[in-house]
């Protein structure tokens, strides 16, 4: 019986970390932002806005290694994979229309540049939140 | 491909291999103030016919098919970008280009040099050399890892043989509804040239006035466009401009009892004016991308208008982007013959310009077929495969005979990539 509840368990675990983690997108609580909507978000992210709604410059800081996290953050905002996340980028880019937002090493970069930085902007796993940032929008799952 | 440009693709090669940790480096300090990267495409085109060239567009003097039926030049090229940031507001850039150019080289071309200032939140101003976005979503067409074709269809931009002006344009941007919407407005004088083996002789496009403006709205969904462009020819082609001057003779005046004159002023060039209208529906839906462009050109010379039109339909399936595009391009009615007689000191004039007149009608249609494969992060092979009837043939380049019309089948396998 112990056995089998030990491998439920595993299975639990398992099925858990499969499943897709809960993102925020998260700011400086200097911003002046509460709340931000998924339009705003995508605006944001995508480079076709350069202020956050109170004003100030937006710094969007992104995730440099495709890994899990980052494709699933652009799969729940747009329905889009990485390649076209970099292709988009490439027509923006060598157009002289604008440059992807700043690629961050790993979430403890992503907490300490929005921590730090006012305007900066970016996204991480809800368990990783701290108090020097501030979630303003949920992920839909 | 000669030695000299073999040279310079190596030389740009290396430049781009060696890069990379320069753009580690900048990326990771706090402010990015200077960035290097690249693009480029390695293709292979493969034509069934023999009888003229397929080419991207009339800057290339030749293509695949009576050249040679593999060709490797159509699509490859090699692209390096210098971006520089030194203030918030202020930001420049530098993009230079080798590939197949009119002089049949691969030298590398300066195709972008400008200086961008934003004025506030929704105005931004570029200064320089500066692309002209004829394709609604980007405003080069040479950056194949953009795009999900092989290249962008020929019989929509087969026709607009320029690709950059010197001048400047401003874009104002607006938020609307869940969207934006966008104006810009450009100008400036042109810069690049023909080649001269196309039928009208070389064509030097240098200081010939542009003038444009488009409006534009984008959701997360769908992405609308007009634009309107107007090019005021400045000089004649090299292959009428002989023509011209022995039709204004008043030898050839007393000849044609003034008919040479009359004539001579239809086929100038030089002071008319063409114009450009274009309207574009993009539809981008998760896997799902459309696009629709539709477009006329007006020319207000002895060259037919001209419409065309493209649609093609994409699903990605996750590395996977199977796409269809169907094209057309049509010529109006060309001015029937020269009026001059066939006989006498004019004939030879009148039989260039009896054959000048048919051969500058492009008309035919392509149906693609062809899938993008995104096998590296940023890496992309496209394999397309693409039926063109041919009716009549100014898209194509080295026509022999030069009336050639007919059927064509293209195999092409490209590879894109960005650094």
């Amino acid at each position: 019986m112990r056995v089998f509840f030990f491998i439920l368990l595993c299975i639990a675990a398992f099925l858990r970390n499969a499943a897709a983690a809960d993102y925020v997108v998260i700011v400086n609580p200097n911003s002046g932002i509460e709340r931000l909507g998924r339009e705003e978000v995508i605006n944001i992210f995508l480079g076709r806005q350069r202020k956050l709604p109170s004003g100030i410059t937006a710094l969007p800081v992104d995730l440099a290694v495709p890994s899990a996290h980052k494709e699933q953050f652009y799969s729940a905002l747009v329905n889009k994979k990485l390649p076209e996340i970099n292709s988009y980028w490439a027509r923006l880019m060598f157009s002289g229309q604008g440059s992807p937002p700043r690629q961050a090493e790993s979430t403890d970069e992503v907490l300490e540049i929005v921590s730090s930085s006012k305007g900066a902007i970016g996204y991480i796993d809800r368990k990783n939140l701290n108090k020097q940032v501030k979630a303003v929008f949920d992920l839909p799952q | 491909m000669k030695i000299v440009d073999a040279k310079c693709l190596a030389f740009l090669l290396g430049a781009c291999l060696l890069q990379s940790p320069v753009q580690a480096q900048t990326e990771s300090s706090a402010e990015r103030t200077l960035a290097l990267s690249s693009f480029g495409t390695i293709g292979a085109l493969y034509n069934n016919v023999e009888q003229a060239d397929y080419v991207r567009n009339a800057l290339q003097p030749e293509g695949a098919g009576r050249s040679r039926s593999l060709d490797y030049g159509v699509d490859s090229l090699l692209g390096l970008q210098l971006d520089l940031a030194p203030g918030k507001n202020l930001s420049g850039m530098l993009q230079v280009v080798s590939h197949r150019r009119a002089d049949n080289t691969f030298k590398p071309e300066l195709t972008w040099a400008f200086a961008k200032y934003y004025l506030g939140d929704k105005a931004v101003f570029r200064l320089g050399r500066v692309g002209v976005d004829f394709y609604m979503l980007a405003e080069s067409r040479n950056v194949g890892y953009a795009f999900t074709w092989a290249r962008p269809p020929v019989d929509f931009f087969g026709p607009l043989t320029v690709s950059y002006f010197d001048g400047g344009d401003l874009v104002f941007n607006q938020p609307l509804g869940d969207g934006h919407a966008r104006v810009k407005l450009y100008g400036g004088r042109l810069s690049e040239k023909m080649p001269s083996t196309s039928v009208t002789g070389a064509f030097d496009w240098s200081g010939a006035p542009l003038l444009g403006a488009h409006v534009e709205y984008q959701s997360e969904k769908w992405h609308f466009r007009l634009g309107y462009a107007q090019v005021t020819y400045r000089g004649e082609p090299s292959g009428i401009a002989e023509a011209l001057s022995i039709l204004r003779q008043p030898l050839a005046q007393t000849l044609t009892d003034s008919g040479g004159g009359v004539l001579a002023d239809d086929l100038s060039m030089d002071g008319k004016k063409a114009r450009y209208l274009s309207a574009g529906i993009v539809h981008d839906d998760g896997p799902w991308q459309a696009q629709l462009m539709a477009s006329r050109i007006l020319e207000g010379s002895i060259y037919p208008d001209v419409k065309s039109g493209y649609f093609t339909l994409a699903y990605r399936k996750d590395l996977w982007t199977p796409y269809a595009t169907l094209s057309v391009v049509s010529s109006g009615d060309v001015r029937a013959g020269s009026g001059l007689p066939a006989v006498g000191p004019l004939a030879p004039v009148a039989t260039a310009v009896d054959q000048l007149l048919p051969a500058l009608a492009a008309t035919q249609a392509t149906l693609s077929l062809g899938v993008r494969y995104d096998f590296m992060r940023n890496a992309a092979l496209k394999l397309q495969l693409d039926r063109v009837r041919v009716r009549k043939n100014a898209l194509w380049m080295n026509q022999q005979p030069r009336d050639w019309a007919g059927r064509a089948t293209l195999f092409s396998a490209v590879v894109d990539f960005v650094f």
